[in-house]
């Protein structure tokens, strides 16, 4: 065989092994994408045509079943927009404590020398491991003795302690603070608090985005913690209507089942799409799974 | 590429959702929503009556608005929707009589009325100066169901609930070939007899039309007429016969592919309630008693319905009436309860509302010498000529429910996990027997299981 | 550590007012419900009737949920089970796509098209609602759903085959759940793991005329080991806690039995069947499965750190195999 054929068959095998690849990767996408398109699909469906099998045709009934979504719905202490504001009122302001605090504490531990410090990033480190599902029987005991079962304060104020989030933020400090630029803050006259705000925030940004966008998620879609905090109906969460949507109050409509769970997902979707170089990227650089 | 994409993907995304949500949403009455809270909880006199569905209020609504108007427009309604996790809603609320939406009054279902007359958060019917000589026509089995263990009444009852078959006349014509009540009443003589019309019908209608939707329609008839509860005196765990009978059969009916296994008020229960049996599954009996018919059976039973006695007497459901220990205003939950269940012209009303089965003998005699109820609130098929009320009055006679506990509807539960097990093969009878011990006593370790 | 910090003995103070709120809300609301939860761990403290019942019982709650005593059952051994097959049924297989994709998806040579849409395409049912992906799941495989009935229509499946009766087809389900929503989630993990490799060591794998398996068996699979380890224990301590996606699936209306036969309970969704009417023993249970997770973590950290000193010495071991053997 001469050079040239061997060449050639050799490209030749590359291609095909990009054809292959390719395939099978375009095939594990359309796996990941497909009960999107099925639940999309459903959504403008009827019940009857839905129990008939699996199609991917649209059909003309979403706004039909959406009307019969909002009657079903409509007078029962809590309906999908009530689920998704509540839902926000926790999660906005948790992922802001979460992110604000945490970045404090890192910047604590970074920058400053005092005597529990090495202790203290000890302590961090060792529990970002023990998730909070464990300690939730003390925790809602003592929850009922302060009297703060059915609000929204031991689900928000918790949020100020995340040590993942801390980790996080101070490894990315060690690789981008300097700690000559506080230095200079300070022959400048900036107080401490100032220097924080002012000027270590701000450089922080890319890390502080990131964490934000999956304390966010993590916290949209928590379950656990709310069901057993929360009793009232009008002030349950989305993945709690959610747990209403697959009832038997929901009984005799699969449509209105399918385009209740479309509405669900449909706020991470747009997030995602949106922040998705963030996100996807944020994954490899964190790499903490909630 | 990537970023055409994901616009792409986003603007559609973004305008399914803006479509959805620029639907006009009209505030259609047509379909009662299940679960609200009616009338203002926040003001002074409000009187807050608790219920896991639109039966209590329907009668607040009706009959009892027009007996007192005044008292009626103090009344708040909560509807948790949902009999399953009432209790779960229930509890924390009774625990706090701070809550605005503390019950001065509540609604108790059969399966867990015990819990409630044996805690502390209700008070005795004596306290709120009803009588032995108001609830005199009760039914016996109601007022035990009412009663702690030390016997004093704590809640009552305004119906009775003898349980039956509701069979569909148009599948029962088609393919057992009959309509004459007496003639399908063979057909449920017993069990056996069940089996064998659960295979009549399967054949001839080449499995599109099934005796039950599920096997878990005989469930209730077995349950229902226990002579022994789910734990003694001693809180020892113990297993009555009919729940073995029950699983033997519930096996059987699973094995000769008898039914079609839904499980009941699942969203396919209640599609084969409204098939024709042809093109779709249709379920040609279900189990019923008087509540049952005009609250759960859908249109196509409509003067297409037939009532045939259990193979034994039995009792499905029903529900109590208590006043909450911290009842705001004891005179008004007396009156309530005195109208819904001692009342004999309210009582009256209540039937002529919904043809219910009222619990008050001497009301139901009124009832059946007026005529009035007698088609079931239209449900019943003319050409069998059955008389609604005529119909149950035996069967409410003599029934016994001193079997039942307060921990009847979680333990039912654990015994549907365990029917289930045994009937698709899991397991043998004996290991799901002794698998439902074992999951009562690790739910209620007071219970004993040895 | 960096050593070229300077001391700043007088702002030390800063750092306790930095981390004073996290330690501060971290005792409150993380330690102190911890300690509290091992006291209860040694109540009998139930409900019954709507009434408390409270006494010390020692350490009679874990030997009844490990079913040490007679006539106890040890359902928190089941329910461990329960967990531990769901999770790795789906742990296996996403490791495993996972390594393929992350592998083709950084081949130089073999360059796949459109990666970076790719990328976003598997990690997207990881950030959806677990409670929402469940609910969907379930309607689609339910007894009467468009997918059991597509494949009973295709003769797949037998007529009346039932996913939600089924304990091999409600727990499979669960897992491909679970593997569908994190599978792109450890492609990407993984995909960083492999660009953090040396490229220095494949261009002298190819001088020396490696092959591609050999490549990945040489180079990329022992280096991926720490990442792979590590997403090993963190899925597992995850898995561990499973919840949503289990209590959302198939459970009776009644309560959080995971059907059928409680073959489908996790270990969470029996602290949430006990936290209310039996304290004591779901306090035990917390307990158990925190030991399980410490157990777990100290795993991590000991071949976090361990990885750390070796990965030097490796790397230039696995350069010289990788170009030796060829």
């Amino acid at each position: 065989m001469s050079k040239a054929a061997t060449a050639d068959s050799y490209s030749k095998n590359m291609l095909h092994q990009k054809v292959f690849r390719t395939i099978i990767c375009i095939l594990f996408c359309i796996i990941a994408l497909l009960p999107f398109v099925l639940l999309v699909m459903n959504a403008t469906r009827d019940s009857e045509s839905i129990k008939a099998g699996v199609s991917l045709i649209p059909s003309t009934h979403l706004i039909e079943n959406w009307k019969n979504l909002m009657i079903k719905q409509n007078g029962m202490q809590i309906t999908l927009q009530k689920a998704i504001i509540n839902s926000a009122t926790i999660t906005i302001p948790g992922t802001f404590l979460s992110v604000y605090f945490s970045s404090l504490t890192a910047y604590g531990i970074h920058v400053y020398d005092f005597k529990f410090k090495k202790f203290a990033w000890a302590f961090i480190m060792a529990v970002m491991m023990v998730p909070s599902q464990i300690s939730i029987i003390g925790f809602y005991r003592f929850m009922l003795d302060l009297k703060l079962i059915d609000t929204y304060v031991p689900l928000i104020i918790p949020t100020i302690a995340a040590p993942t989030v801390v980790f996080f933020m101070k490894q990315y400090m060690e690789s981008t603070l300097s700690l000559e630029m506080i230095e200079a803050a300070r022959i400048d006259g900036s107080r401490e608090w100032n220097t924080f705000n002012k000027i270590i925030l701000p450089i922080m940004k890319p890390a502080v985005a990131t964490q934000a966008i999956f304390q966010f998620i993590a916290q949209w879609n928590n379950l656990f913690t709310p069901t057993i905090l929360l009793t009232t109906d009008s002030k349950k969460t989305l993945p709690m209507f959610v747990q209403l949507l697959s009832s038997n109050q929901f009984r005799t409509d699969y449509g209105v089942v399918y385009v209740g769970l479309f509405v669900t997902i449909i706020p991470l979707v747009v997030v995602y799409l949106v922040l998705s170089k963030y996100i996807v990227a944020g994954v490899a650089l964190g790499g903490v799974k909630g | 590429m990537k970023k055409k994409m994901v616009s792409v993907l986003l603007t559609a995304s973004m305008l399914a959702g803006m479509t959805l949500c620029a639907v006009p949403v009209m505030a259609e009455d047509a379909e009662t929503p299940e679960n609200e809270v009616t009338g203002d909880a926040s003001a002074d006199d409000s009187f807050v009556v608790w219920g896991w569905n639109d039966d209590i209020k329907k009668i607040l609504d009706g009959p009892f608005k027009e007996a007192y108007p005044d008292d009626y427009e103090r009344i708040v309604f909560v509807n948790t929707g949902g009999s399953d996790y009432y209790q779960s809603k229930l509890d924390p609320v009774l625990d706090d009589p701070s809550n605005e939406l503390y019950p001065d009054m509540m609604g108790l279902e059969v399966d867990y009325v015990q819990k409630y007359v044996n805690s502390d958060w209700v008070q005795s019917v004596a306290d709120l100066g009803i009588t032995a000589d108001d609830y005199a026509n009760s039914y016996q089995y109601n007022l035990d169901l009412g009663s702690d263990v030390d016997g004093n009444v704590r809640a009552l009852f305004w119906q009775a609930t003898p349980g039956c078959y509701a069979v569909r006349a148009d599948l029962a014509e088609k393919y057992l070939g009959t309509t004459d009540p007496a003639a399908l009443a063979e057909k449920f003589k017993d069990l056996d007899t069940i089996v064998a019309t659960a295979k009549e019908v399967n054949d001839a209608s080449g499995g599109k039309c099934k005796l039950f939707s599920g096997y878990d329609e005989i469930k209730r008839s077995l349950t229902g007429s226990r002579t022994q509860g789910f734990y003694d005196e001693n809180d020892k765990i113990t297993i009555d016969d009919n729940i073995k009978t029950y699983m033997e059969t519930a096996k059987t009916l699973y094995d000769e592919d008898l039914t079609f296994n839904t499980d009941q008020w699942s969203a396919d229960w209640s599609a084969n309630m409204s098939g024709d049996g042809v093109d779709s599954n249709a379920a040609l009996a279900y189990m019923g008693c008087p509540w049952f018919v005009y609250w759960s059976l859908s249109d196509a039973w409509k003067g297409n319905t037939i009532l045939v006695p259990t193979q034994t007497k039995c009792y499905w459901g029903g529900t109590g009436l208590a006043a909450t220990t911290d009842c705001a205003d004891t005179e008004l939950a007396a009156k309530i309860m005195k109208f819904f269940t001692c009342d004999e012209d309210g009582m009256v009303a209540i039937n002529a509302l919904n043809s219910d089965y009222v619990n008050n003998t001497a009301a139901v005699s009124k009832i059946i010498e007026a005529g009035t109820s007698a088609d079931g609130n239209g449900y019943l098929y003319p050409d069998a000529g059955q008389n609604f009320m005529e119909f149950f009055l035996p069967l409410a006679d003599g029934l016994d429910a001193s079997m039942v506990t307060a921990e009847d509807q979680q333990i039912l539960s654990l015994m549907d996990t365990q029917t289930k097990a045994y009937a698709t093969g899991e397991k043998d009878l004996d290991t799901a027997l002794a698998d439902l011990t074992a999951s009562i006593h690790d739910t209620f370790s007071y219970l004993s299981a040895e | 550590m960096n050593k070229k910090k300077k001391k700043m003995i007088d702002y030390g103070r800063y750092g306790y007012f930095f981390i004073a709120p996290f330690f501060i809300t971290y005792l409150v609301f993380q330690l102190w419900p911890l300690i509290n939860t091992f006291y209860y761990s040694t109540l009998s403290y139930y409900k019954r009737n709507g009434r408390e019942f409270m006494e010390f019982a020692g350490l009679q709650n874990f030997v009844n949920i490990l079913g040490m005593a007679a006539g106890e059952r040890g359902y928190v051994l089941s329910y461990l089970k329960n967990t531990l097959v769901m999770w790795g049924c789906n742990f296996v297989p996403q490791i495993l796509v996972s390594l393929l994709l992350a592998v083709w998806l950084t081949d130089e040579k073999v360059k796949v098209k459109g990666t970076g849409a790719m990328k976003v395409i598997v990690y997207l049912p990881s950030v959806i609602t677990a409670a929402s992906v469940s609910v969907l799941f379930k309607s689609l495989f339910s007894q009467y759903g468009p997918i059991t009935q597509t494949l009973k229509d295709w003769g797949v499946l037998g007529k009346n085959f039932d996913f939600m009766s089924s304990v091999a087809g409600s727990r499979g389900l669960i897992s491909t759940i679970l593997w569908w929503m994190w599978f792109g989630n450890t492609t990407l993990l993984l995909i960083s793991g492999v660009l953090g490799i040396d490229p220095g060591l494949f261009e002298a794998a190819d001088i020396d005329g490696a092959t591609g398996w050999k490549k990945f068996r040489y180079i990329t699979l022992p280096l991926l080991k720490p990442i792979m380890l590590y997403t090993l224990v963190t899925s597992a301590i995850g898995g561990l806690q499973m919840y949503d996606i289990p209590a959302l699936f198939n459970v009776p209306e009644t309560g959080l039995v995971g059907l059928p036969d409680d073959k489908t309970t996790t270990m969470a969704m029996y602290i949430m069947r006990l936290y209310n009417s039996d304290v004591g023993k779901a306090a035990a249970v917390s307990v158990v499965l925190f030991i399980i997770t410490l157990v777990v973590s100290l795993i991590l950290f000991a071949t976090m750190s361990d990885s750390e000193d070796r990965r030097m010495k490796k790397e230039q071991k696995q350069r010289r195999k990788a170009g030796g053997r060829s």
